[in-house]
């Protein structure tokens, strides 16, 4: 895999006293209250914190899913606030890659199929585009996995399958939500020296954890509470 | 990716599938069947017409052809004063009415008798022996079911008269007439019994000899662009009698028959609605199982009007699938009530109610697009408002 960031470049993701708030059952929750943070190039930046202080909030926040309600983002150093709805969908598709705790591969896709997604939606040609799904099901150590649909892999399988879909376009930044959540201690270690790997290869990484020990692998720790950063930890 | 996702996703149950397409192609099918009504008759009547080949027919003032036994008289003349336009190429004229008939020592039956001149016989098609002759004037030619009902058959003699004298148990003023032909009778009713013989001997035994009268006159143009103008001219010019170009007779014969195109309309629109029930249900229903898929592709960064252009698409893939199912079985069906329908008693034999025209199929075929993009309509627009990190916080916590 070849990073597509170099470290000179403006940081994938940079906010500055970013607030979100929403509306549940008539009442405002804030999810987000004045963070701060700036996601290198090269940042392996893991967020951990007790359930409902906003981890996921900010993971989508910073991954361009969701926007803040105050307060200054920057993607690549361009301004969010000036960013329509397409922007951002195109900032996703070709700069961002996702995996949630849920793996959420669709059903009736085979692996491949489902990491030709954003290859796809981006317009590779057919021959490029089967080249890489390939070699990215190679990279996650499911090359001979390719023709399988996900209900006939395991949750480690499927979650290796996830990430290579978020990989397979070589995103400058890879966020993920809880990629342990739904599995073993054997699997989860797998899939945190996948992560590890992707790293190494350049590309930077935010992910939210409950697990400490997966917590424990990345080279920073954001500790969050109440909807604020209280403990930035290099 | 839209086409391949949208088939993917239809044939991930396949079951679903299925079942929807059989309703959405039963749909289609009154939907097509409805069309087919709609102007079936019409377009029926059209084809008899042109096959029979006349471009003008003149009936007396106020009717259509054959619609009653209303005559004009002096036809002979008005027949010969029309043939004399450089335009018309001939003049065949026509006699109809009830008469009786029956053979030696056998019981009377009432018949239709028309009188028309060789070589203009296309109202009727010779299924057996020969057509009527000039040079036979005692000659006739008899429907299939007359033949059958009186037991005679070519060759034998046959006796005809206007009158039947019921306490005598007779014909009044019988002519005899030799079978020399048996024949299908196009606008022949289901219950009816046909003769045909020449013109003034129609009249001879109609009592219409003596004024020259005359049902109807068929005209064959050198050119049918005319038609309309002919038309226009032989009223002017003859007062008594009514013209109709063909397009003006099926305009006619529409204006009575407009509670089957008010019938079609209903029932098409119920199917449409129907149509559009269905395919938006399996569709809203589909969408609410995947709406964690589709967040998780606004994620990938697939644009919002790619994932709402994939729920119109699969609304229209649905209509698509449901295409063969629509046609088959509303060829079926049409075919069926056409049979049903042809059963009433004044049908004429060679129209039907049920007519596959492209017209037919390319509105059906329009219609069912339509449908299906407006069955897309409601869950597009759900779709088109998701919201990607509601939507995943929401799955994750179902």
């Amino acid at each position: 895999m070849t990073p597509s960031t170099a470290p000179l470049l403006p940081p994938p993701a940079a906010a500055q006293d970013v607030a979100k708030d929403y509306r549940l059952d008539g009442e405002t929750v804030h999810a987000l209250r004045g963070v701060t943070m700036t996601v290198a190039g090269n940042d392996f930046v893991a967020i951990i914190g007790p359930s409902g202080c906003g981890k996921s909030t900010l993971l989508h926040v910073l991954g361009a899913v969701d926007v803040p309600t105050a307060g200054q983002l920057r993607f690549f150093g361009r301004d969010a606030t000036t960013m329509t709805d397409a922007d951002r969908t195109a900032l996703r598709l070709r700069a961002f890659g996702f995996v949630f705790q849920r793996f959420f591969l669709l059903p009736m896709l085979t692996a491949a199929e489902n990491v030709s997604l954003p290859l796809r939606e981006a317009g590779s040609p057919k021959r490029e585009r089967d080249a890489r799904v390939l070699e990215t099901l190679d990279y996650v150590g499911l090359g001979h996995r390719a023709r399988h649909k996900p209900g006939q892999m395991s949750g480690g399988e499927q979650q290796r399958v996830a990430i290579a879909r978020a990989l397979v376009h070589r995103p400058g930044l890879l966020l993920a939500d809880e990629p342990t959540g739904e599995l073993d201690e054997t699997t989860g270690n797998q899939i945190a020296a996948l992560l590890e790997r992707v790293h190494a290869g350049g590309t930077a990484v935010v992910l939210v954890t409950h697990n400490i020990d997966l917590a424990a692998r990345a080279g920073r720790r954001l500790t969050m509470r109440d909807g604020r950063i209280v403990e930035d930890h290099s | 990716m839209i086409g391949f996702l949208a088939r993917k996703g239809l044939f991930r149950h396949r079951t679903r599938t299925l079942l929807a397409v059989l309703g959405v192609g039963i749909s289609g099918a009154l939907l097509l069947d409805m069309q087919m009504l709609s102007r079936g008759l019409q377009v029926s009547l059209q084809r008899v017409l042109r096959d029979i080949g006349y471009e003008v027919r003149v009936t007396p003032r106020g009717t259509l052809p054959f619609e009653t036994e209303a005559s004009f008289a002096g036809g002979h003349a008005i027949a010969a004063a029309i043939a004399a336009d450089p335009r018309v190429e001939r003049v065949a004229p026509v006699l109809g009415g009830t008469a009786y008939a029956a053979r030696s020592g056998g019981s009377a039956q009432p018949v239709f008798i028309y009188g028309m001149d060789p070589p203009t016989e296309t109202l009727w098609r010779i299924t057996a022996g020969q057509s009527l002759d000039a040079a036979t004037p005692a000659g006739a030619v008899l429907s299939v079911a007359l033949a059958r009902d009186l037991g005679i058959g070519l060759g034998d003699t046959l006796y005809v008269a206007r009158g039947f004298s019921a306490a005598l148990g007779m014909l009044e003023t019988p002519r005899a007439y030799t079978v020399r032909g048996l024949a299908d009778f196009r606008f022949d009713l289901r219950n009816q019994r046909s003769l045909a013989v020449l013109t003034r001997e129609a009249q001879t035994v109609r009592g219409a000899l003596e004024r020259d009268e005359l049902s109807m006159l068929v005209i064959a143009l050198h050119d049918r662009a005319t038609s309309d103008a002919v038309a226009v001219w032989i009223r002017d010019r003859f007062p008594q009698v009514e013209a109709y170009s063909v397009r003006e007779m099926l305009d006619a014969v529409q204006g009575q028959l407009a509670y089957f195109n008010l019938f079609s309309l209903v029932l098409g629109g119920v199917s449409l609605v129907v149509c559009v029930l269905l395919v938006g249900t399996i569709i809203t229903l589909s969408l609410g199982e995947r709406i964690g898929e589709m967040a998780i592709l606004r994620a990938l960064g697939v644009r919002r009007r790619r994932i709402v252009g994939l729920v119109m698409v699969e609304g229209l893939l649905l209509v698509v699938l449901s295409l063969p199912v629509a046609f088959g079985a509303g060829r079926v069906i049409a075919f069926w009530l056409d049979g049903i329908l042809r059963q009433a008693p004044s049908i004429p034999s060679d129209l039907h109610f049920f007519v596959l025209t492209a017209r037919a199929a390319g509105r059906t075929l329009l219609l069912l697009f339509v449908a299906g993009a407006l069955a897309g309509v409601y869950p597009a627009w759900l779709v088109s408002r998701l919201r990607i990190a509601t939507t995943l916080h929401r799955e994750v916590m179902g």
